[in-house]
């Protein structure tokens, strides 16, 4: 006993000046390469569209394998970025190209540039090798484009098999079909061919997607009409996410009619919607409103290898309204995607909207509030993520267990404070499915932690759950645990989706 | 409270009352008061009979024992009814009123008398107030808005079901309001969903109103309801005169009626009986009237007790009682609870009174508590709240605000400024405040303010800090967050559609403006405001030290202050922006949205001061027009994305039709969309910097074309490198289509008396259905034309 009191106030005295107070710039820095208020404002007076001025207010980022970046920004231009790595006043810019129509991300394959525009998926070519875009090439267009602002194409990404997705946001405001707003609120796949495949359907506002690990793709929808909180969805054939006005668009019996859907516009609780709609999907992961963002935009996969920490495999969520981004692990039960998430950094200059992975496991991340708001100080930018190399405490995964959730840690856990039971928080709730915007947390109800299991290494504890509900998301609070060292985890909450129990009969 | 379906269990009361909407009572429709239909299931302020003892004016004849503040709704002013009403349609609503407007809550004060006698007291009665003809309303005039003569039934039918009409109204017939059914609602398997639970409200029932009024009686009317009914009940909804003629012409089914034969003038002797009637069956009780009823002697009517239910209006047993509602047992229970516990109200229960009456709960929210919540527009309806432009606020944008704390938010001269038609904040909302009268409104700011307990001499917001140092710390606090979503001084972002944010002082209690700021969710659950101060720390430290009272205090002064200081950065910059495109040395080229080009609309500008607008969907050369070229601002700022517009002049429509085509021989016809024609864009291909002409490119399988324009000191220039025309069918180019004229003159094509094309290829030119074609050779060639205007 004595011992143990000893070992406690050891701990207590020498981890406290190292790990009171962890923040998350502790782990993951944050570099300014540019900001709206380090340069020229975006709306300052200066600032004219002929003049030099780089506005990156960003919509696509691709960086390239010799260390460069390519962003593409709202106001319709490409521009390549080099000599990245020392003072940002020395970054070198180069117009790539120009006159694109709202381009909403980029990629860059077989020396070609790829983006969407509002009508068009465009391949931008640089034929001459003078640096700047002399071929624009139509790929594919015929989605409808009424006029309407909030008809945005986002895209495109590429999934494994080398298609390129793309996925058009609905108009604003509901109005009547009338032919030219063709596949608003769908996924569509564009093959090597330029032949367009309507995927999958019930999109409000599919702002970013991107593959996993495993190729499959995945895009995050904005609370909304229709959209109970943000939510993070597994695009694949004949799915249907639960917005109805992209079913105007002809579609096979696969999927519901519009009509159908409109019935439940009073609201139904998700779990009693699914049975009662075709083919309706449940998101992979709920993003609990302003727990976890409140308008998800971008998903990338840590596909470092360790290079960015210790969330190799996983998906980055960019959030725009709180200037964030969050984390997501997913996992496969009963043969669908389903899983967790973690808020994971906050405190950007402005809303993020696009990142992706430098070669040697940067990460690059870009910003633009225009039109909406956020929260920090700029109105767009370019900011840059790189892991200090010292570990964060984390949950790094939580698995669903038959009878409750198994908590891996990115550092051993304190085996006292991870043993009681006091240390967990539990409970569940749903969304309606409503026409309405947005839903409240419905139908709460608490769930007692009756067990705890730690492993010998401490890297993993085991909650047994008592009423788990399947169909519900499954907010842990880890309030009293701590690591070997002493120090409370980064990020207490992780918040399950729990489409299906694992083992449960259906 | 709608709550309560899962709070606690239903009494048997509440039950029955669920029931009335859809249960008729015996012998015909039940009267409706919507705000109590919608708040039935719930007991909250534990009188809701007093609601039934005003709306049913019970109150008007009979005087209550305890409670003085229960003013009867009564009825509309009967004075000049001459102007109002047709006469037809008045004498057989006075006959059998719940026959001929189901649900009204007028009682047929006839209905003991026989069916002979009750149609000649109903004539006696009409004629009657036919004699009076004194008008009431002033007659219409036309003002700047328009000419009431001119109205139009469509735009008052988009009236009706956006401005808030729909919110006590039924939506027209043909609405899928009218499909979607309560058991739909019921199946959702919503019970436990609490304040989300879809309410079910009666609608305020119509007469059939080409019967009752005429266009201009039922515009005036709609203009001032208050006038002629001075319960405030009907409320204005801010309709101008042209607004106001359109609703009406649009409810009157779209026939126009401007005026009907009026009635012959009534012989003395009936308007005598009539006058006599009038006060002998108590209508006089309800109705305002300017003729002398002092020589009439007018009936006794019994104080509302307990001991007088039976032999009076509630006694079902009796086949003489004075008056008939058709009330439904749980009606008539409720006003006997009511009127048996005789309790004076409480300020909540009088204030929840008011709110059902006025039926203020149709629109608006109210928590009353963590477990009762009353209102709010429900499901059925909720498609008829939109924002202006349909701009994405959430809800806020749509949904007329909560009432829950009111009293503890705004100060209460601005709440009497709102209920008195003033201070409209949002415009940005289809749904409009409505005007009502007096006696629903006149108490509301100080009931409110009692019930929410607002803080009297609330401490304002200070800091020890030099006021000037104060106004400019806000100004930067705004410009970092709050413009980007509201207004202030009326000066906007592009886009920005939200609450003006000027002088909070006038408007808002410091204490709540604070709380507010520090975590807007507290006041408003789920709102789109993001906090600004995250975990109670200020997210801008650079400024007052990140110290955040100072910050909010810093937001309040400044923003009180805003009509003597600067504005914030933004707004500055963002007034001084311009984004005119002036092709200097190289062409310019715009993807944008364009009237008359489309969607896929793909501008380019020459420093020459000549340009084009080319369709890249329909694949079309659109537009020519020659001095300023674009504004960009549209495109790359307006977050509405305006099409845009050529800013130069001598502006020419160079085509209607698709580039390239297949001549068909048999029909004649140039098909009339690229797809038609088998013909797509495929991109462009840029010149060498710096003069990057582009050159479109389109086509098929079979053929190509690279099609390029450049500027000429008349016009532009085309080019057509055309690659293997097929030799098996004959292709054509389209140069132009003609809207009036087309003249031949040697290798010179004048079109419309404005346009001449010059063939300099020699290739063949025809003119087909409007067009003028360009007939192309087969195998690979040149096409060169000049158009000059």
């Amino acid at each position: 006993m004595v011992k143990t009191l000893l070992s406690l106030f050891l701990v207590g005295v020498f981890s406290l000046p190292a790990f009171g107070q962890r923040r998350e710039n502790d782990y993951y820095q944050l570099q300014t390469l540019v900001s709206a208020q380090a340069k020229t404002h975006s709306r300052d007076k200066r600032w004219r569209p002929d003049t030099n001025e780089v506005v990156l207010e960003v919509t696509g980022l691709t960086s390239l394998e010799d260390g460069r970046l390519a962003v593409a920004i709202r106001k319709g231009e490409i521009w390549i970025l080099s000599n990245l790595e020392g003072d940002p006043k020395n970054i070198e810019y180069s117009l790539f190209a120009d006159a694109l129509h709202d381009p909403m991300g980029l990629v860059f394959k077989d020396g070609t540039f790829y983006t969407a525009q509002r009508a068009e998926l465009t391949a931008i070519r640089d034929t001459d090798g003078d640096g700047y875009a002399d071929e624009y090439e139509n790929v594919a267009a015929g989605w409808g484009v009424t006029g309407n602002y909030h008809e945005y194409t986002y895209g495109p990404k590429l999934d494994h098999q080398g298609n390129f997705w793309v996925t058009l946001n609905m108009g604003m405001g509901d109005h009547a079909y009338n032919g030219d707003d063709l596949w608003r609120g769908w996924g569509v796949k564009i093959d090597q061919q330029g032949k367009l495949t309507p995927v999958c359907s019930g999109m409000r506002s599919p702002s970013g997607f991107g593959a996993n690990q495993q190729g499959d793709m995945f895009f995050t929808d904005q609370q909304g009409n229709w959209i109970a909180t943000c939510s993070l969805h597994h695009m694949r054939e004949d799915s249907f996410f639960g917005h109805p006005w992209g079913l105007r668009s002809p579609h096979s019996d696969k999927f519901p009619t519009s009509q159908e859907v409109d019935k439940l516009s009073p609201g139904v609780p998700w779990p009693a919607a699914i049975p009662r709609v075709k083919n309706l999907k449940p998101p992979a992961v709920w993003f609990p409103y302003k727990k976890v963002g409140q308008s998800a935009t971008d998903v990338v996969l840590d596909n470092t290898c360790g290079k960015f920490g210790p969330f190799a495999g996983q998906l980055f969520i960019g959030e725009f309204r709180l200037s964030e981004i969050n984390r997501v692990f997913l996992e496969k039960v009963g043969g669908e995607y389903q899983g967790a998430c973690f808020r994971f950094r906050s405190g950007f200059d402005s809303a993020v909207v696009r990142m992706d992975f430098s070669a040697d496991g940067q990460m690059y991340v870009g910003l633009t509030n225009r039109g909406w708001s956020s929260l920090g100080s700029s109105s767009y930018g370019l900011q840059r993520l790189e892991w200090t190399g010292e570990m964060p405490f984390e949950i790094k995964e939580m698995r669903s267990k038959p009878n409750g959730f198994e908590l891996e840690f990115t550092r051993p856990v304190d085996p006292e404070s991870a043993a009681d039971l006091k240390s967990y928080r539990m409970k569940n709730y749903t969304y309606l499915l409503q026409a309405k915007y947005g839903s409240p947390e419905i139908l709460t109800e608490r769930n007692d932690i009756t067990d705890v299991q730690v492993s010998e290494d401490g890297l993993t504890v085991k909650l047994t759950v008592s009423d788990l509900r399947q169909g519900y998301v499954h907010e842990l609070n880890c309030i009293n645990l701590k690591s070997k060292q002493g120090d409370a985890l980064l990020h207490p909450n992780g918040y399950y989706t729990l489409n299906k129990i694992p083992g449960l009969a259906e | 409270m709608k709550s309560k379906h899962w709070v606690s269990a239903l009494s048997g009361l509440s039950i029955a009352l669920l029931t009335l909407s859809v249960v008729k009572a015996a012998d015909g429709t039940p009267p409706i008061i919507p705000g109590l239909t919608r708040t039935a299931d719930g007991d909250y302020a534990g009188q809701p009979g007093n609601a039934l003892l005003t709306e049913l004016s019970c109150t008007a004849c009979h005087a209550p024992v305890l409670n003085e503040t229960l003013q009867p709704k009564k009825g509309p002013v009967l004075t000049g009814l001459f102007h109002r009403i047709q006469p037809a349609w008045a004498t057989a609503f006075i006959s059998d009123p719940h026959q001929v407007k189901p649900g009204t809550t007028m009682p047929d004060v006839l209905g003991k008398l026989a069916e002979s006698q009750r149609a000649q007291v109903a004539r006696e009665l009409v004629a009657f107030l036919q004699s009076s003809r004194k008008p009431i309303y002033a007659p219409l005039k036309e003002d700047k808005n328009g000419d009431p003569g001119a109205s139009n039934a469509e735009r008052g039918y988009e009236l009706f079901h956006t401005v808030g009409c729909v919110a006590c109204h039924a939506p027209d017939a043909s609405e899928k309001f009218h499909q979607l059914k309560k058991e739909d609602f019921e199946d959702n398997g919503l019970v436990g969903v609490g304040p989300v639970l879809s309410e079910w409200a009666d609608s305020v029932p119509l007469p059939d109103l080409f019967e009752k009024y005429s266009h201009d009686s039922l515009t005036k009317f709609l203009l001032n309801p208050s006038h002629s009914r001075p319960s405030g009940r009907m409320p204005s909804l801010k309709l101008n005169v042209v607004e106001a003629a359109d609703v009406a012409h649009y409810l009157l089914r779209e026939k126009t009626v401007q005026t009907r034969p009026s009635g012959a003038i009534p012989a003395p002797e009936l308007v005598e009986k009539g006058k006599s009637h009038f006060v002998q069956f108590g209508c006089v009780e309800c109705h305002q009237h300017d003729a002398d009823f002092s020589q009439i002697d007018r009936p006794a009517y019994e104080r509302l007790v307990p001991e007088r239910f039976d032999g009076g209006c509630l006694d079902v047993q009796s086949a003489h009682r004075p008056v008939e509602y058709h009330l439904t047992d749980a009606q008539r229970q409720l006003i006997k609870s009511a009127i048996t516990a005789q309790a004076p109200e409480t300020g909540e229960q009088f204030l929840h009174r008011k709110l059902v009456t006025g039926n203020c709960y149709a629109c608006h929210q109210r928590i009353w508590s963590d477990q009762e919540s009353v209102g709010g527009v429900g499901a059925r309806r909720f498609s008829y709240f939109e924002t202006v432009g349909h701009v994405d606020f959430g809800d806020e944008g749509k949904i007329p605000p909560p009432l829950s704390g009111v009293g503890n938010k705004l100060v209460s001269t601005a709440l009497a400024d709102v209920l008195a038609g003033k201070r409209d904040i949002r415009p940005h909302m289809q749904a409009r405040m409505p005007l009502f009268g007096a006696p629903v409104t006149e108490q509301l700011p100080s009931v409110f303010s009692a019930v929410d307990d607002a803080k009297k001499n609330q401490p304002v917001l200070e800091a020890n800090l030099p006021e000037k140092d104060l106004i400019e710390a806000g100004r930067q606090l705004v410009d970092k967050g709050c413009v980007q979503c509201h207004a202030i001084q009326g000066k906007r972002m592009t886009g920005v559609v939200g609450v003006e944010m000027a002088n909070p002082i006038s408007r808002l209690q410091p204490e709540w403006f604070k709380e507010f700021l520090l975590n807007p969710n507290s006041k408003r659950p789920r709102t789109r405001m993001p906090n600004f101060f995250p975990q109670g720390n200020a997210s801008v430290p650079q400024i007052l030290e990140g110290n955040v009272e100072h910050q909010v205090t810093a937001i309040w002064t400044y923003l009180n202050h805003s009509d003597k200081a600067e504005l914030p950065d933004k707004l500055l910059a963002d007034e001084q922006q311009g984004f005119e495109l002036e092709p200097n040395e190289s062409p310019i080229r715009l993807r944008t949205f364009m009237q008359n080009v489309g969607t896929r609309a793909f501008a380019v500008g020459f420093p020459e001061r000549v340009h084009y607008a080319f369709d890249l969907r329909e694949v079309r050369l659109a537009l020519a027009w020659k001095g300023r070229f674009l504004d960009a601002h549209g495109t790359w700022f307006d977050r509405f994305i305006p099409f845009a517009s050529p800013l130069g002049n001598e502006q020419i429509t160079l085509t209607q039709g698709v580039a390239l085509a297949q001549v068909d021989a048999a029909s004649g016809r140039w098909p009339d969309s690229a797809e038609a024609a088998g013909i797509r864009y495929l991109g462009y291909r840029l010149a060498k910097p710096p003069n990057t002409v582009p050159t479109i490119r389109y086509g098929n399988q079979q053929i190509k074309v690279a099609d390029t324009l450049t500027p000429t000191e008349t016009g532009l220039l085309r080019r057509m490198e055309i690659s293997q025309a097929p030799s098996d069918a004959k292709w054509a180019v389209l140069l132009a289509s003609i809207n009036t004229s087309v003249k031949r003159e040697g290798t010179m094509v004048h079109v419309d008396d404005k346009l001449r094309i010059q063939i300099k290829s020699g290739h063949e030119v025809v003119v087909k259905d409007g067009h003028i074609l360009l007939i192309l050779n087969s195998g690979a060639q040149k096409v060169e034309v000049s158009y000059q205007w």
